[in-house]
């Protein structure tokens, strides 16, 4: 039996004594899907991982990942599943290539030529044999990389990768990511480079107070928030029929012009030629991904 | 996969200095104390002349279990190991990583600890081999001869080996309280505290009380150590000669059993701990 669904979690939650800090959050993530996780610093993001790398034990719900449960407990399934959760987990007295070499022991038929192969993907071949604990934060990033990469994972799972980068470094890591989301492997990541989720996530999940806000295709959650404003020879006529349109989240006069939130410039078209009114002209304003996590996590804040 | 992460915890393990660290102080430090042993060893006193035979060749070379064994410098070194070992993975968050690659907690716990065991025992390997030249040199200095065939060469290794057997309970208390408390400096302060202050400090007072009450004291570590070491005749004899024994020890197999029950509760306390955490970045 085959599962479209590589990482499943429903209604998943998590108290540290008073404190929630995931309050029932369920996704799902298809394969070949590059799945991105945002939300502000405390939202949940790093609790919510650890769970689905069965590091922390759930309060209630269920981390499902290739259709198998998860939990401290019962983790096997997470021998398909390659992480980076904050800082990279080095033995710090070790090279980058023992690092590996060990890591490699967990897997089968991982060998040198791999271990090879992994560090010049991260461009860490120059540094292999250096003692790994003096590396800098950017080397170590890249090194916890490598480690994510080296049994090639179904499965990736990526917090804030790019931490402590260069921004040479951190093109590099984009470039990898897209690579890698070509070649069809899933990835979740969780980053608060919103650019760059918007470039490579095909979905997102917006985490407000352990609470998903927000979730669905990036284009969808931004075509949400778009602004469509059209000039309209009768303002206050027009503000009144958009009104009546389904799915209008916000509509206003602004001198000549109407702005309308939540729907798309194609439906508020039709919808004012249908009730007689002609706009002179149309424009749609899109925000950025970044202009809607600040309005999804600062909202009620 | 349990030969590959038993495997992986060796191959950590010796490529870490401070196990290096230890064997060298442990070797020096048994040939320190035969080297300032040796000269008594010339004066022909009653006193001195007796204390330089018991470590002269061949019986101070079995006098390495007193520096190897638990309460002891090799305790204190297998505690330092056990602690460094196991603490320093939550700092450096690899028992994380470990786990995140699917591997069960207490497999991972316990293939740490049986990959100590063979350290503990190159411990008191070290030691040995530091007593055999230590006493080898108190006899040369004191004028005697080096009789090889002297040497009671299989008693010496079961020696050995019973006084690694000795350090388990050291070794499962200090993964126990390392787990417990998440720290390497909890680990090593903890169960060096006990080592000297429960184990050292109560056995006296226990000494002082009752019979009843001092009975209570073969069965700390530390007793129940030299119940297994010293039943032997002729080691019993020595150590009464140079300082009698304040609390009576059990004899040899129920001292084994209980030290092997220390071993494996405070081993499973361990688990149950390190299964029931989490383990946040």
């Amino acid at each position: 039996m085959t599962h479209a669904a590589v990482l499943e979690v429903k209604d998943l939650r998590k108290r540290f004594g008073a404190v929630s800090a995931v309050d029932g959050i369920s996704l799902s993530v298809q394969a070949g899907e590059v799945y991105g996780f945002l939300g502000p610093n405390g939202a949940g993001k790093t609790t919510t991982i650890g769970m689905v790398l069965g590091l922390i034990h759930a309060t209630a719900g269920e981390v499902r990942l290739f259709g198998e449960a998860v939990s401290p407990a019962r983790n096997a399934a997470l021998k398909r599943v390659g992480s980076l959760v904050g800082a990279p987990a080095i033995v710090p007295y070790l090279s980058a290539r023992q690092n590996l070499g060990l890591l490699a022991r967990l897997h089968r038929g991982i060998g040198e030529a791999r271990v090879a192969e992994v560090l010049a993907l991260v461009d860490l071949d120059q540094a292999a044999d250096r003692t790994s604990g003096n590396f800098s934060t950017g080397m170590k990033q890249r090194l916890g990389l490598a480690m994510a990469l080296l049994h090639r994972p179904e499965l990736l799972i990526l917090d804030e990768p790019t931490n402590g980068m260069d921004p040479a470094g951190m093109r590099d890591v984009r470039t990898l990511l897209r690579r890698l989301a070509s070649e069809g492997m899933t990835v979740f990541l969780s980053s608060h480079l919103l650019h760059e989720v918007e470039q490579i996530c095909d979905r997102v999940a917006v985490l407000r107070r352990g609470q998903i806000v927000a979730q669905g295709p990036v284009a969808t959650l931004m075509g949400r928030k778009e602004v469509v404003k059209v000039q309209v020879p009768s303002p206050q006529q027009a503000v009144a029929v958009l009104r009546t349109l389904s799915g209008v989240a916000a509509v206003h006069g602004n001198g000549r012009y109407v702005e309308v939130g939540g729907v798309s410039a194609e439906a508020v078209v039709r919808h004012l030629t249908a009730n007689g009114i002609v706009p002179t002209e149309v424009s749609t304003t899109r925000p950025d991904l970044e202009s809607l996590f600040l309005e999804l996590t600062q909202e009620a804040a | 996969m349990t030969l590959g992460i038993l495997g992986l915890e060796h191959s950590k393990l010796f490529r870490r200095r401070l196990i290096w660290i230890e064997l060298a102080a442990i070797t020096l430090l048994t040939l320190l104390i035969f080297a300032l042993t040796a000269p008594m060893a010339r004066m022909g006193d009653g006193v001195t002349s007796a204390l330089a035979a018991s470590m002269g060749w061949p019986n101070g070379a079995y006098e390495f279990s007193t520096i190897a064994g638990g309460n002891s410098l090799g305790g204190y070194l297998g505690i330092i190991l056990v602690a460094a070992t196991i603490g320093q993975e939550y700092t450096w968050r690899t028992l994380h990583l470990w786990l995140s690659r699917g591997v069960g907690r207490p497999r991972l716990l316990l293939a740490k600890f049986v990959s100590i065991l063979w350290p503990l025992l190159l411990l008191v390997l070290a030691s040995l081999a530091a007593a055999l030249v230590g006493s080898a040199l108190v006899t040369v200095v004191g004028g005697g001869t080096v009789a090889l065939a002297s040497l009671d060469l299989g008693r010496l290794l079961s020696r050995a080996v019973l006084t690694a057997y000795t350090l388990l309970p050291y070794a499962a208390i200090t993964c126990f309280v390392t787990v417990a408390t998440r720290s390497t400096t909890a680990g090593l302060g903890i169960t060096i505290a006990f080592s000297l202050l429960v184990e050292g400090l109560l056995v006296q007072l226990l000494s002082l009380a009752s019979d009843g009450v001092a009975k209570v004291g073969q069965f700390l570590p530390v007793k129940l150590a030299q119940g297994l070491l010293y039943s032997e005749a002729q080691f019993v004899q020595v150590r009464v000669d140079s300082a009698p024994l304040a609390v009576q020890t059990l004899d040899p197999v129920p001292a084994a059993g209980l030290i092997a029950a220390y071993a494996l509760v405070f081993l499973a306390l361990a688990v149950w701990s390190f299964r029931r955490q989490d383990l946040t970045a």
